[in-house]
């Protein structure tokens, strides 16, 4: 096989892990990382995050699995190729439901339980044209009951700093209960109401990147009877959106897929999914701080706090006028 | 001592490679085909496996925890290349890294310090990804009578299934791709030497995908094409780490052909090596040592 460009030599020392016994060493686990493990490929790897998170059972796991399974299942996914994972244990556990192996009749995927919390999964990419270093991604799997108490509970919302620090905040909403008259007030009140709870405890900054995704979207064209009524619905909560979140952050895109469709739909595999997966590889990590809270400034003429005026004018309201 | 390791899931062809290469080695029936300086001190185990060989037998695998050192004192036209250390390790050692998440001690030393490696993949030992989905449309292909004729109402229909348990997850039902990817994980975790590793991908019983697919998968490529297609996942890592390792990939039959069927043909050939067939880059007919060349940087 041909080397895309010359391999470059260097020495390597091998992973310092003690063995569990005399006569063992112990390798990897391959499982998806905790949030206090992921540091380390944070730090040496320009590596973004992205955030699925959502109700119960509304695809998270699902879309996480299907793109493992894109590259499992082809010579390449939109345009990359896969160049390992530190969690392939995870991947093949999620992927398992949905196989043939598993012995069940219908689709599925382990949801993440909320004693798992969140977890990340690591995928290694390489484009294509072999040119480019190997890029990182991190996607953190948010459980839906952490999901549900953060929009009950604003203390359980601020709790959840990997919000303020995912590079790409990626809402999924149920796309079938959403085209379920029964449902879909609720699912688009909750939908609306996340949104409000984020911005009222500062989870979004002005550089913040969201996507909405409407999930099974195979679901929902069947549900409607036609992809145009489908559209509809698509319309209504893109406009809703849209007014909620205009100019208060960078981005805001809101999409229809379908990441495993069912196999009598006429959507194909990873649907909608394509352009979004390109974005979060190759867009660059956020590079910007949190924002910080200032103090309001007083009048006063203290040595102290003219001395604090004067060193750290960051830290007040208003121009410095020291 | 230049070492090399031979690594993969159980019964993926290691050691009938190994008997067959001993054989062409010691009988230099195949001109251009690497030669035996010497015979080891210790050649039982070699021996043994070559009578398994040479009398169309199936060639005993490996079991785990019986591990047998071999080394092997090449020359070629030009010089002695000197002592190959080939351990012939058991895959199920292997596999059961993937699940347990450790390996021996010995292994760790044999990999870590290993010049090259060969990689061995059975044809017929590939387990795919297939999706349930894969298999509901295979069986409606099959049996069309009954299924609902509306698409919607099928789909509407499975959403509102009640998911039947299924069985439980084990990590030796992943796919051999990904449990080989996990493998070569492992192996760039644990060497020792310089990079970039020198690795020859061995798909075994080559024969078996010559019968099946005929020219489709045919010269220096078709070994690499039959990867591209059956594992895409181990293809594209290969591909992505230049860095790590430089691959080349080839279909080998040992045998030849199958033990039941072909055996008639395969005793008509005058000399046993004859029976042997390679393709991939560089490969003289019947040279089973060309990817033993490859790994040791002769090329």
């Amino acid at each position: 096989m041909a080397s895309p460009e010359p391999p470059v030599t260097r020495q390597v020392a091998p992973e310092n892990v003690p063995p569990t016994s005399p006569s063992l060493v112990e390798l990897p686990t391959g499982k998806p990382y905790r949030p206090v493990e992921v540091a380390e490929l944070l730090r040496a790897n320009l590596t973004p995050i992205v955030l699925l998170a959502g109700s119960a059972k509304c695809g998270k796991t699902t879309l996480l699995a299907s793109l493992h399974d894109n590259f499992e299942r082809a010579p390449s996914f939109a345009g990359y190729l896969s160049a390992g994972s530190r969690t392939l244990m995870g991947f093949a556990e999620r992927c398992f439901d949905a196989r043939a192996a598993s012995g069940g009749d219908t689709p599925t995927t382990q949801r993440t339980i909320r004693a798992a919390g969140l977890l990340f999964y690591h995928l290694a990419l390489r484009n294509e044209d072999l040119r480019t270093p190997i890029k990182h991604l991190l996607i953190a799997d948010m459980s839906g009951e952490f999901y549900e108490t953060a929009m009950n509970s604003a203390a359980e919302m601020r709790k959840q700093t990997i919000i303020r620090r995912a590079d790409h905040f990626v809402h999924l909403i149920d796309g079938d209960r959403l085209t379920n008259d029964e449902f879909r007030s609720l699912t688009r009140a909750n939908a609306s109401l996340l949104f409000r709870r984020c911005f009222e405890e500062h989870m979004f900054e002005p550089d913040s990147k969201i996507d909405v995704l409407l999930t099974k979207w195979d679901i929902a064209i069947a549900r409607c009877g036609t992809e145009s009524k489908a559209q509809d619905v698509l319309k209504a909560v893109r406009d809703e959106i849209t007014k909620q979140m205009e100019g208060k952050v960078a981005r805001l895109r809101i999409e229809a897929i379908a990441a495993r469709p069912h196999y009598r739909s006429k959507l194909r595999p990873a649907y909608g999914l394509i352009d979004f997966f390109r974005s979060w590889v190759e867009e660059p990590p956020r590079m910007s701080e949190p924002s910080v809270q200032r103090f309001p400034r007083v009048d006063v003429d203290g040595m102290f706090d003219r001395f604090a005026f004067r060193e750290l004018p960051e830290m007040f309201e208003g121009p410095a006028n020291v | 001592m230049s070492k090399l390791v031979a690594i993969g899931l159980p019964e993926a062809g290691k050691t009938t490679f190994l008997a067959a290469l001993w054989h062409e080695t010691e009988s230099e029936e195949v001109k251009e085909s690497l030669r035996l300086e010497k015979i080891s001190d210790e050649a039982t185990h070699l021996n043994n496996i070559r009578a398994e060989w040479l009398s169309f037998k199936p060639v005993t695998r490996t079991v785990q925890g019986q591990e047998q050192p071999v080394s092997l004192w090449f020359r070629n036209e030009q010089a002695v290349i000197g002592e190959v250390s080939f351990p012939d390790l058991s895959g199920e050692e292997f596999r059961q890294a993937w699940k347990e998440r450790h390996w021996a001690t010995e292994y760790d030393q044999l990999i870590g310090n290993a010049k090259g490696l060969l990689l061995f993949i059975h044809p017929n030992g590939v387990k795919e990804p297939m999706s349930i989905a894969d298999v509901q449309r295979l069986a409606e292909a099959a049996c069309p009578e009954g299924i609902e004729p509306d698409d919607n109402k099928a789909i509407l229909r499975d959403s509102e299934k009640v998911v039947e348990a299924t069985e439980e997850w084990d990590p030796l039902k992943a796919p051999t791709q990904v449990m080989l990817v996990e493998l070569l994980q492992f192996v760039r975790r644990r060497t020792r030497i310089q990079f970039p590793i020198r690795l020859a991908v061995i798909i075994s019983a080559w024969d078996i995908v010559k019968k099946e697919h005929g020219a489709k998968y045919s010269g220096e490529f078709g070994a690499q094409s039959w990867l591209k297609n059956r594992l895409p996942y181990l293809e594209q890592y290969l591909k992505t780490n230049p860095e790590f390792l430089v691959v080349r990939i080839y279909g080998v039959s040992a045998q030849g052909g199958d033990l039941n069927v072909d055996r008639a043909a395969l005793k008509g050939f005058e000399n046993a090596s004859e029976r042997i067939l390679i393709e991939g880059s560089d490969c003289a007919p019947h040279d089973i040592s060309e990817p033993i060349r490859w790994c040791l940087d002769l090329r």
